[in-house]
């Protein structure tokens, strides 16, 4: 697990690296030095809006107005520059996506967690696709501090105390996961309070005694409540300099030996949390705009201007990150895991967050006629059309009978349950889950009992009237017409002290 | 604390300081009078000027622009019945009835006194709560704010016009209105019929333009009249607007703490104190037959309240750092920009930024209403015009007001649809405030409840504040009951 904190500490002095480098080298000025006299020409006398995806006074909006304070200096053409909030991250990223022009006069700024999180977790609210996006850059502030009243403290380890009360707005930001984690491995004593709607109603909640816990970046909000209300830092996600002697909150699970589910599962959930501010372009927006930007965007963090106010705001405590390397962090951080989101789904329902999952498309039965490239490409037909599916790596979910596997052990001839999603002009396999093809040995009670040997072993399944689905040359046919000798396609679970067919498919 | 306010005071008393500020309240008057260009929206477009000011300056143009608006929206409230602002909804009620019994003057001369006392009634209330301000708004948690919409909500029995059922319903599909959109706790969309435009949910500025000015214009145009009915304004309107003010002081007074309070309270809302004043003071004066048909009173209590309101918005956001509305989040990151750090810290080693403040703001309201009240004469001329010159231009106001929701077309399409029906309730005789007030109270009841079951399950129903909210409430719905039923028995008795 230490790779977490080490990957994200790299990725930080990696972007300080090439962001300064870019500035000593002029690169800045060398990447948009080709477009500037039609992007001067486009941007002269327009308006350009930085679309704020939360409400006005937060972290989100206080890095976007900061930006959006000095950029105007540094687009060509110097277009007057708007501020608006929207009153939510989805409704935010919603509309970047499907009603804001592609014409570059429109900026979105959006929180990782707020964003990326719904996307991670399937939420049916999402209506964009991140990765059509065009990415200007971001701002990396601080990790998490997770902070706790100092008198609610004795509350923490004693389950048949009062539980403590976290606040918090959506239940995706990496605070989230973290109090999530302490709960389940750390036995922290927390109760969950969401739907705050903005931070600032979280802090004030804290201070009428509603809650007694949250999490925070921002280093003025952190001291505030440190100094002023009572409150003591409880664990940092990743080490900060300004929090020395505060414990790291992955140190503490690496000592209780989480399974490698759970490791991923939290990768997976505080991974929406390791790009912090970032800035983005509707889909489509012309390549020329989107490089004037980011080349504008970079430029504007290096302004001594901005770094002035950026220091009394974040304490110092920022990275500029661009365009590319912004592009490159979202990516990783929604390419989910099939391991993660299990144990995710299951934390979710014991701790009663809000399990707002996307309803998946349904899957389907087909027999691949071909793979290719070490099963990257599958072709088969269906409905008498001839489909071909690209299997990604990392977002395709496979299993053959009920274990995970990877997409190389897809053959010619299995037959899985599968459904599938456009992506860009291609179309990609979502769930792949192929069946375990046996011949029976021997069929006994008619049709009652399966005997055959998979995987080495000797196998007794039962077989449901009601519930095992059973088709044969692609007719729905009783359990009594399975016979010895005849080769299928099974899934199976298990149900009480009994294995049972789920899908028997035979040609 | 005298010191400090002395201290500010001199460092207000400067001409450039001076400048900034009667700068601020001019703008902020002129935003307030256009409707949909003030609020939010114009001081995000002053906040980078603000933002390389010294702190004095900053603070005294900040607060001119932020703290007057409530008090330039009553021309459009009273003459056109286009609520200027959210602030200025309930104003309509009584004003445009005022307006069109050719008494536009006196109901915008004593609205612009009421709201200079209201406003510096405010702020005293803000000066002298300073030390027990934390105790104030943390006796606050959310089921505590629950049982407050709840109590906005039981108001609507005395808009209703003597129709009760027909109120409910309307302010119950007000607040099923306000919950179109993407739900802020769970993400789920709700009632899009698969519609991007419809995942914000409705715009407030929406309802009320379609709810009230639409059909007022619609109605003035079929009249084929002016707004107002009578063909002369009268001479002593604008004194009559004053001793009004001061005859009914004790309501002033009343409305303007309710202001103050629920400018306190961050969360409620800042478009909610015009109702609740409204609503308490048609409960609670005599004689109330009148309201709604061009009583004064239904004029000075909201807007005696709306401009006391900014004393208490402001005091929740320097004392805890933490704002109650869109324009307090803005000024507060401007005075952060300009060095100032509001927060409990604030009360100690800057108190004396908390005066000038205080100072900024009673001088703003003084300039503000004294401003509004020299444009009162010529404003009131819009009574006479024809409905062809009028109703064009007020349309047009409307729409563009509208566009600048989303900016897109489909606010139109939806004002359309909203101000047909706010028009066939107009003509149907349903009562049409409550459908905004249902929306304005629909997100904070839901918000409110969901955060106290889930912080306290039901054990929240016997905290002591929700108890005596809860008598409060019922005090509200019985108390017309009780006073109709004892009307009868004296009628009775003197028959």
């Amino acid at each position: 697990m230490f790779q977490i904190h080490k990957s994200r500490t790299a990725c930080v002095s990696k972007a300080i690296t090439r962001v300064t480098a870019a500035a000593l080298l002029g690169g800045v000025g060398l990447v948009s030095a080709a477009p500037v006299s039609a992007a001067e020409e486009f941007y002269k006398g327009k308006t350009f809006t930085v679309m704020v995806a939360t409400r006005a006074g937060g972290g989100t909006d206080t890095t976007g107005r900061l930006v959006a304070r000095f950029w105007g200096d540094h687009i060509p053409g110097k277009p007057d520059i708007i501020v608006r909030n929207k009153p939510l991250q989805l409704i935010g990223a919603n509309d970047l996506h499907n009603k804001v022009r592609p014409d570059g006069l429109t900026v979105g700024v959006f929180a990782g967690g707020g964003t990326l999180g719904p996307v991670l977790r399937g939420s049916s609210a999402v209506r964009f696709d991140l990765m059509e996006w065009g990415y200007v850059g971001a701002i990396e502030r601080g990790a998490s501090v997770q902070i706790v009243r100092k008198s609610a403290l004795a509350r923490m380890r004693d389950p048949k105390a009062k539980p403590i009360a976290m606040g918090s707005v959506s239940t995706d930001r990496t605070q989230d996961a973290t109090a999530v984690f302490g709960a389940e491995y750390l036995g922290w004593n927390l109760k969950f309070v969401l739907g705050y709607p903005n931070s600032n109603a979280i802090y004030l909640a804290y201070g009428r005694g509603e809650i007694d816990m949250f999490g925070s970046g921002t280093v003025t909000i952190l001291n505030r409540f440190i100094k002023d209300e009572g409150a003591m830092p409880l664990v940092v996600e990743a080490a900060r300099p300004d929090f020395p002697d505060v414990p790291v909150f992955t140190d503490l699970l690496r000592k209780k030996n989480l399974s490698p589910e759970a490791w991923a599962a939290f990768r997976q959930w505080t991974g929406s949390g390791a790009i912090d501010k970032y800035f983005a372009l509707p889909p489509k927006t012309p390549k020329a705009r989107l490089d004037t930007l980011r080349a504008s965007f970079i430029a504007t963090t290096q302004d001594p201007r901005f770094k002035e106010q950026a220091n009394n705001i974040f304490g110092g405590g920022y990275i500029p990150l661009t365009g590319p390397q912004t592009r490159e962090a979202i990516a990783g951080a929604i390419t989910p895991d099939p391991k993660g989101l299990a144990v995710i789904k299951r934390l979710r329902a014991k701790y009663g967050l809000p399990k707002v999952s996307r309803e998946g498309k349904p899957l389907v039965a087909v027999t691949f006629d071909k793979v290719q490239r070490g099963g990257r490409v599958l072709l088969f037909t269906h409905k008498g059309k001839n489909m071909k599916l690209r299997v990604s790596g990392s977002r395709s979910e496979i299993t053959i009978a009920g274990k995970i596997a990877p997409r190389a052990a897809l053959k010619p001839g299995m037959t899985c349950m599968m459904n599938w999603a456009k992506r860009g002009d291609r179309v990609e396999a979502r769930k792949v889950n192929c069946l375990a093809r046996v011949t029976f040995d021997k069929v006994q009670r008619g049709g009652r009992v399966l005997r055959f040997s998979h995987d080495g072993k000797d196998m007794k399944l039962r077989v449901s009237g009601s519930r095992s689905e059973i088709s044969i040359g692609g007719e729905i046919k009783p359990r009594s017409a399975l016979k010895a000798g005849m080769t299928c396609s099974l899934s199976w679970a298990k149900r009480g002290d009994r294995v049972e067919a789920r899908k028997v498919i035979c040609p | 604390m005298f010191e400090a306010l002395f201290e500010g005071l001199a460092a207000l008393a400067q001409p450039v300081p001076l400048g900034w500020l009667i700068f601020g309240v001019v703008l902020g008057v002129w935003g307030g009078a256009l409707p949909g260009v003030g609020g939010p929206a114009q001081l995000a477009v002053l906040l980078p000027f603000a933002m390389l000011m010294s702190p004095v300056n900053a603070i005294a143009f900040l607060i001119g622009v932020t703290t007057v608006g409530n008090t330039g929206n009553t021309f459009t409230s009273v003459l056109v019945a286009v609520p200027g602002g959210s602030g200025a909804q309930a104003t309509v009620l009584d004003g445009y009835p005022m307006a069109r019994n050719g008494e536009a003057r006196r109901a915008l001369s004593a609205a612009f006194m009421v709201s200079m006392l209201g406003g510096i009634i405010g702020a005293l209330i803000l000066f002298s709560s300073i030390p027990v301000m934390k105790t104030i708004v943390r006796s606050f948690g959310s089921p505590e704010l629950f049982m407050f919409t709840i109590w906005g909500l039981s108001m609507i029995g005395t808009m209703s016009a003597g129709a009760p059922l027909k109120g409910l319903s309307a302010a119950v599909l007000g607040v099923l209105l306000s919950t179109v959109g993407q739900d802020i706790k769970s993400g789920v969309i709700r009632f899009d019929i698969d519609h991007p435009y419809l995942w914000e949910g409705i715009s407030v500025v929406l309802i009320s333009l379609s709810i009230f000015a639409i059909p007022e214009m619609i109605a003035l145009a079929a009249r084929k009249g002016r707004v107002a009915d009578v063909s002369e304004l009268g001479t002593t309107g604008l004194w009559e607007g004053i001793k009004d003010a001061f005859r009914h002081k004790w309501l002033v007074l009343r409305s303007a703490a309710i202001g103050t309070w629920v400018g306190v309270l961050p969360g409620l809302g800042s478009d909610v104190a015009d109702w609740f004043a409204y609503a308490s003071a048609k409960q609670t004066e005599k004689n109330t037959e009148n309201f709604g048909k061009g009583d004064v009173r239904g004029v000075i209590a909201p807007e005696s309240s709306n401009n006391a309101k900014e004393g208490g918005a402001l005091l929740t956001t320097l004392a805890f750092g933490i704002p109650g509305s869109t324009s307090m989040a803005l000024l507060l990151i401007a005075f952060v920009a300009v060095g100032l750090n509001p927060g409990p810290a604030m009360l100690e080693g800057e108190l004396h930024y908390i005066m000038i403040i205080i100072v900024a703001l009673v001088l703003s309201q003084i300039l503000a209403s004294g401003i509004c009240w020299a444009m009162v004469k010529p404003a009131a001329y819009v009574c006479f015009f024809p409905f062809y010159v009028l109703v064009p231009i007020i349309v047009a106001l409307t729409f563009l007001s509208a566009f600048a929701a989303h900016f897109t077309i489909l606010d139109i399409y939806v004002l359309l649809g909203l101000s047909l029906f706010g028009y066939l309730m107009k003509v149907t005789g349903w009562p049409r405030a409550p459908i905004v007030l249902g929306f304005v109270l629909g997100e904070k009841v839901e918000l409110y409840l969901w955060l106290s079951v889930a912080r306290y399950d039901m054990d929240w129903v016997w905290r002591p504040g929700v108890l005596i909210l809860g008598t409060l409430i019922a005090f509200t719905l019985l108390w017309p009951v009780w006073k109709a039923r004892k009307a009868a028995l004296t009628a009775e008795a003197g028959a």
